[in-house]
């Protein structure tokens, strides 16, 4: 067991690609996968490295958050010495509106916890993201390099504005790139980083020095500016940052791709957790048809489904026909409806008859609670 | 720590008639249903009754179902004044400890459990049955009719009722008469093995049942017939729904099929959940070439081929070109390309290989039944499983 990490994970203001997804709660609480929430990667990546105690820094819209993490005990984490520690955004004295406009400034609101953090080292991240990342074994890049700072990194580029490392030949990098997407040198960084916790406190009284907010443009850049270097684990199999719809249709379509599921569900690996529900399992009516769709317990399907996503508790009705669809937990498809590359959101109902068509580029997303 | 009603689940029987699938585990630890044990139906219907105690009274191969109980969370038991409560037969300072020898004897060795928690009712379940049940509301009736012990009876078919015990009740309703498997019935109202006590008679009952040498300890056979002569009210409360005893191969398989039909019991309710502790897996992935019809499938299965009128449990792998109908998979059995699976019980972990064949169809024959594999078998490559067989080991194609 590794007690000495302690896990930070922090919301920031949700990206407004991601349009209707975030109409009632922040990105971190964005379903996923069928039965997850966003945030569910890196708690579980964190729980799963043995890290006991995790802090989460939350935005405004949290109430779909708090909902959905509760005390941690489907983590594990419901305990009386540490656990899950919920940290709102008001925790300043200055009234603030409840949204960070950058990881230094969220970080800057909980200084009091950060300080009081017995752990030598923190695992610091954000919550949009998806992937099943080995993080023990980046800690072990940590230890044996002994660097301030470890960076989780992956060959390739993310369509969105991100930033890049570029190591040297000893492995640790020194420079740091942005870039506003595509292909570039060096590495993708995953934005999830493990330091030191003395280390991290002087990068915060630094950005609080200069009212600055920004982990990547002030913090790091500060850091390498005075010849600081980052030590580098890559992984290269299945994560995704989800930034706009976009992001997230094609993250959910990849996951028909068996390697990609293989990647981020491990038959016999690092399991992701999420909230548990009393659930009874999945019924396939008489005239049901169904192929290459993923589904969670709790769902009734008696029309045709194909290379679908279902989450708990969705009821799909005889003579309805959908494909390419992601349908969030509890929503009904009524008879005879025809979806087709169709998001919907929790709780709505797509009443008899109706067909709704999307496209790859430009899948449909009907707001949670809609009746179609 | 007063409580109005706590209840005891006798979970330490055998279930000697699941042979294989019981060499190795209680059977209220059997999975049941795709998502559920089957002791989940009592411990869910006592959450959901709002019985917040329970003592569930192990002896036959505990450490599985230990393990699955846990602390109660699952099933909402975990309170600060109540919860889940596993009690195994132990030592005792200066004699000599006792395994239980009868179900009143459990209860016997457990007066000081229930004595600490000051109750007024006792109810006592079976970790054998599947149905849901709502206890508060035969609990307002054990108090209005101002009975010693109510017992719980559903109405079976004339035919049927020479296998139950049998209440014969008087006009104003009360139990007259109790008989054991009779030969020539006189009623079809069948005890469902579910009792309330006042336990200030239930108490005393014990003790006295205990000092008798030539008793076999056991509500049914002792505990009910004494109080009915020592002139006590007894109480038949008549439960209308689905109830089904779950102790035979048949019976399991059959109560599973019935699962497929929301109309003999909702699990969809969400006003009554059955509760679970389940392991964590992933939605469960339907390939390409799935084709599943009239089926129940759970979290962390993974289905590339046809699955008609079956229930599978988690894990379950039904790769491309098998087939599987009519069949009960336990969690983490594996049916390989090309093999067939009919009307059949797959223990957990089982695995059927390549081209082999489990079970068939039924044949008019009295010698056919649902062949069963144990747990952790596996089917050789072409091998074939009889119907009405039952697995312990391995098998090889001859």
């Amino acid at each position: 067991m590794r007690n000495d990490l302690h896990g930070i994970i922090y919301t920031l203001s949700s990206e407004p690609a991601l349009r209707e997804l975030v109409e009632h709660r922040n990105s971190a609480s964005i379903p996923f996968g069928g039965r997850y929430r966003l945030i569910d990667f890196a708690l579980s990546a964190m729980v799963n490295a043995g890290v006991r105690d995790v802090g989460v820094i939350m935005e405004r819209d949290y109430q779909s958050l708090l909902d959905h993490l509760s005390n941690g005990a489907d983590w594990g984490l419901a305990r009386r010495t540490g656990g899950l520690r919920l940290l709102p955004p008001f925790g300043l004295r200055e009234a603030h509106s409840g949204n960070f406009n950058g990881c230094m400034e969220a970080l800057r609101s909980v200084s009091s916890y950060i300080r009081d953090i017995p752990q030598e080292n923190i695992v610091l991240c954000a919550a949009d993201w998806v992937g099943n990342i080995d993080l023990g074994k980046a800690v072990d890049v940590h230890m044996r390099t002994g660097a301030d700072i470890t960076a989780v990194c992956s060959e390739g580029y993310g369509p969105f504005p991100h930033h890049r490392l570029v190591p040297d030949g000893d492995g640790l990098a020194r420079k740091l790139l942005f870039s506003e997407g595509g292909p570039g040198p060096g590495l993708f960084s995953r934005e999830i980083y493990i330091l030191k916790r003395d280390f991290l406190l002087e990068l915060m009284d630094y950005c609080s020095d200069m009212v600055h907010d920004h982990f990547h443009r002030d913090a790091l850049a500060h850091y390498l500016a005075g010849g600081g270097k980052i030590a580098v684990y890559e992984h290269n199999q299945y994560a995704r940052r989800i930034t706009s719809v976009r992001d997230y249709y094609d993250a959910s379509m990849e996951l028909f791709q068996p390697k990609m599921l293989a990647e981020l569900f491990p038959a016999d690996g690092l399991p992701i957790r999420t909230k548990e529900r009393a659930e009874v399992s999945t019924y396939y009516g008489e005239q049901a048809k169904v192929s290459g769709s993923l589904v969670a317990d709790g769902c009734y399907i008696e029309g045709q489904i194909e290379n679908c996503i279902l989450f708990r508790g969705v009821r799909v009705a005889k003579g309805a026909r959908l494909k390419n669809c992601i349908i969030m937990q509890d929503t009904a498809i009524q008879a005879d409806a025809r979806l087709s590359s169709v998001i919907a959101d929790k709780d709505c109902v797509i009443t008899q008859g109706t067909v709704l068509t999307g496209t790859d580029t430009l899948p449909i997303v009907v707001p949670k609670g809609t009746t179609v | 720590m007063k409580k109005e009603c706590i209840a005891m689940l006798l979970a330490g029987g055998q279930g000697s008639r699941l042979y294989a699938l019981t060499a190795n585990v209680a059977k209220p630890h059997i999975p049941f249903g795709g998502k559920y044990r089957i002791i989940d139906f009592p411990l869910s219907n006592c959450a959901n009754s709002g019985i917040d105690t329970v003592g569930v009274l192990t002896q036959y191969r505990p450490m599985k179902l230990n393990a699955y109980l846990g602390t109660g969370q699952p099933w909402d038991l975990s309170a600060d004044d109540g919860g889940v409560f596993v009690l195994p037969p132990y030592m005792s300072a200066g004699e000599k400890g006792n395994w239980f020898s009868g179900t009143a004897n459990a209860i016997y060795q457990n007066i000081d459990f229930i004595d600490v928690r000051d109750p007024e009712y006792v109810l006592i379940l079976s970790g054998d049955h599947i149905y849901k049940m709502d206890y508060s509301d035969m609990l307002r009736e054990h108090k209005e009719k101002g009975a010693a012990c109510t017992i719980a009876v559903i109405q079976v078919g004339m035919d049927e009722a020479k296998r139950f015990g049998i209440m014969n009740c008087g006009e104003d309703g009360y139990v007259v008469d109790f008989e054991e498997k009779p030969a020539h019935p006189k009623s079809d109202l069948a005890s469902m093995g579910i009792y309330i006590f006042t336990w200030s008679k239930l108490r005393q009952a014990l003790i006295d049942d205990n000092a008798d040498p030539n008793s076999s300890q056991d509500f049914g056979k002792n505990i009910i017939p004494n109080l009915l002569s020592a002139g006590e009210k007894l109480w038949a409360y008549r439960f209308k729904g689905y109830w089904r005893d779950v102790g035979t191969i048949t019976s399991l398989w059959d109560a599973n099929m019935d699962m497929l039909s929301p109309e003999l019991i909702d699990l969809y309710d969400s006003s009554w959940p059955i509760m679970s502790r389940s392991p964590i897996r992933p939605p469960h992935v339907a390939g390409p070439e799935a084709d599943i019809r009239h089926s129940i499938v759970t979290e962390g299965c993974v289905v590339d081929g046809s699955v008609f009128n079956s229930v599978l449990s988690n894990q379950v792998v039904v790769e491309k070109g098998a087939h599987v109908e009519y069949s009960v998979l336990m969690p983490g059995a594996v049916v390989e390309a090309g093999a067939e699976v009919r009307f059949a019980i797959l223990g957990e972990n089982v695995r059927v290989c390549k081209g082999a064949h489990v079970g068939t169809e039924p044949d008019g024959t009295d010698s056919w039944g649902v062949a069963t594999c144990g747990p952790d078998v596996t089917v050789g490559p072409g091998a074939q499983v009889a119907p009405g067989a039952m697995l312990y080991d391995d098998l090889v194609a001859t």
